[in-house]
């Protein structure tokens, strides 16, 4: 069983600093240029972590699906049209546990096409330079493929059982007073881009065993970038060419967890993605976290 | 497919009573109905001073795990659920994921984690999620967990109404519990789910949002009840209508009905639109009184009290009802066999 990208489509803030309209927007793009009837679109999911003013109820999905127009009022119009929408939260890796949660989904026949969105912005909703993370909304479709060879073939995940998480996100809400819809901290270790780039590796390095998967196959690799050369650093280590690793830190710096979604979407407009290639995904992420996930094109 | 099952539960609720009248009694105005009688919650319970979100989500799992033949490292993934992730005191934290550190902390080294978020529909879109998972073959069991730390909102509401109606009254409702359950195969294909249905009617997603305050520190819940809950009336029968359809389903076989705790006259509304499905009605099961609306964790606080109080029959069939800011509304149908408190 296997679940594919048949769309995706990337929204990076101009004007508009709202994770709600970044989100939707990608998402709608993404459904117009599938093809796919948009009423068919059975679920949403959103991997998007920092948000409007803080916003923790309702889901952040629900907000984007009624901002896209998808199926918001099943009662009152088509009850046969309708999307079921939640978050999913795991870093820069929540978009493969998106997926593998698309393909649980989509394989046990609850849905057809999945939905996949994700977008931060600082809760300010304005350009704060202390906030380490991009404005940018994406969006990716995912359906169950014609032939199961292609799509996601595996997965692999691996969480840290000790150490430091390598950075914290959280709000301080008692500390800020009246500003906690506007506030949010991001603290880095000093040492987070080295422990990240190593744990990314060693994730590779088991998910390559344990799923027989042999990396030499592997076209390009789709990953995060806290930092500008992580991509080559982990392209290289894992044995592949420089030229392997997508990068998209000079277009977009880290759009967080649109990264993966943004680097799948690069490559496809590059034109360079052909039938059959090997892809693979590393989400590296607080805690220490990492997923890697094989697609093929 | 093959169907799964809870196959163990755990609950934590924090000792503190706070009564309904304790709460009223702090407020500089009162409001216009009487709050206890209008939802039937006498008490909820508080966290105390070092507890939080995390504290509280980690002796549910360590209770869950008590009582399951699953050691921790057998766990296929951990799912963490609720709306509150507070830790070490009201520091919010968005990152890492709650799963991280449960999943250590209980020492489920071989699991998969992530975090959802969907309201007090959480543990049960957890459910959905593990469900669809196992049945495609990606994990043979996992363990879904939730902490809620949620009457800082209720803090919030005694210092902010200024009014006798006012947004934050149903914040008024809440009272702390932790869950958590672990879900595998069903040893017979008869005991565990039989159906699991979601949607979200997103056109009413600005109903009720939860976040911090901005006339003081700290955390708050806008409720509009009143078109909440119209919503809610007329959207049940006929989603109830089409459950029935769907899965060729009748009364008759549902023992009992598990909705969300929001208010015991609400319930009952409700239930009631639905009397031309429900003809009679499942007997209704309620926690409310002494625990009130506990977000997330509600149904499996209900579940874990009356199976502790052996009040389910053998073979129980129960329907659960989830109904949260989304707006969401779902229904799982399962029997009940060997699960125990």
């Amino acid at each position: 069983m296997a679940v594919k990208i048949i769309s995706s489509s990337v929204y990076p803030a101009e004007i508009i600093h709202s994770s709600i309209e970044l989100a939707a927007r990608a998402g709608n793009k993404c459904i117009d240029d599938s093809g796919v009837k948009k009423e068919n679109v059975g679920m949403l999911i959103h991997t998007g972590i920092y948000r409007d003013k803080n916003v923790v109820e309702p889901a952040l999905a629900c907000l984007i699906q009624k901002n896209m127009g998808l199926n918001t009022d099943p009662v009152n119009k088509n009850l046969s049209n309708r999307t079921f929408a939640f978050d999913l939260f795991n870093s820069e890796l929540g978009f493969l546990y998106a997926a593998q949660t698309a393909d649980g989904f989509i394989n046990s026949g609850r849905a057809d096409y999945v939905l996949i969105t994700s977008s931060d912005v600082h809760p300010s909703q304005d350009v704060v330079p202390e906030y380490p993370f991009s404005h940018v909304g994406a969006a990716a479709l995912l359906a169950k493929p014609d032939d199961t060879k292609t799509g996601f073939q595996h997965y692999y995940f691996k969480t840290a059982t000790k150490g430091s998480p390598g950075y914290y996100g959280y709000a301080a809400i008692y500390e800020y007073g009246v500003e906690g819809r506007k506030s949010i901290i991001v603290n880095f270790d000093k040492d987070f881009e080295n422990r990240s780039l190593d744990f990314a590796i060693s994730a590779v390095k088991e998910f390559s065993e344990a799923k027989k998967v042999n990396i030499a196959d592997v076209k390009f690799v789709i990953k995060s970038h806290f930092y500008k050369d992580f991509g080559k650093k982990l392209a290289k280590e894992i044995g592949l060419g420089e030229n392997n690793a997508i990068d998209i830190y000079d277009k977009y710096g880290n759009p967080h967890t649109s990264t993966l979604i943004a680097g799948y979407n690069f490559l496809k407009q590059s034109g360079f993605m052909l039938p059959g290639d090997k892809i693979l995904f590393v989400g590296v992420g607080s805690g220490l976290m990492a997923g890697v996930g094989l697609y093929v094109a | 497919m093959k169907k799964n099952r809870f196959e163990s539960i755990g609950v934590y609720t924090p000792s503190n009573v706070v009564s309904t009248q304790e709460l009223i009694g702090k407020m500089k105005v009162a409001p216009l109905f009487d709050l206890e009688k209008l939802t039937g919650i006498k008490n909820r319970r508080y966290r105390s001073k070092d507890e939080d979100s995390f504290s509280i989500a980690l002796a549910a799992a360590k209770d869950c795990l008590k009582r399951s033949s699953y050691k921790a490292s057998d766990i296929d993934i951990v799912i963490y659920t609720s709306i509150t992730k507070f830790i070490n005191g009201f520091k919010y934290v968005f990152e890492p994921s709650f799963s991280s550190y449960l999943r250590n902390e209980i020492a489920a080294v071989n699991a998969m984690n992530f975090d959802i978020m969907n309201a007090c529909a959480g543990m049960l879109t957890g459910a959905y999620i593990l469900d669809s998972m196992m049945k495609a073959g990606l994990v043979k069991n996992g363990m879904v967990i939730s902490g809620e730390c949620i009457t800082p909102i209720a803090d919030t509401a005694i210092r902010e109404i200024s009014e006798p109606i006012d947004e934050q009254f149903a914040s008024l409702t809440v009272g702390d519990a932790a869950a958590a359950f672990i879900m595998d195969h069903s040893p017979d294909n008869e005991e565990g789910i039989d159906f699991i249905e979601f949607i979200t009617l997103a056109e009413y997603s600005h109903f009720c949002f939860g976040m911090p305050s901005a006339k003081h520190e700290g955390v708050a819940m806008y409720t509009k009840a009143i078109e909440l809950h119209s919503v809610g009336i007329k959207s049940l029968p006929v989603l109830v209508g089409d459950l029935f359809k769907k899965y060729k389903i009748s009364t008759v076989d549902f023992d009992y009905a598990i909705p969300h705790q929001t208010s015991m006259r609400a319930i009952q509304t409700g239930m009631k639109t639905c009397s031309e499905y429900f003809n009679p009605l499942p007997e209704i099961l309620y926690v409310i009184q002494d625990f009130g609306n506990t977000a997330s964790t509600s149904h499996f606080v209900v579940l874990y009290k009356h199976l502790k109080e052996k009040k389910l029959k053998k073979n129980a069939r129960v329907m659960l009802l989830s109904q949260a800011s989304g707006i969401v509304m779902g229904f799982l149908g399962m029997t009940i066999k060997s699960l125990e408190v």
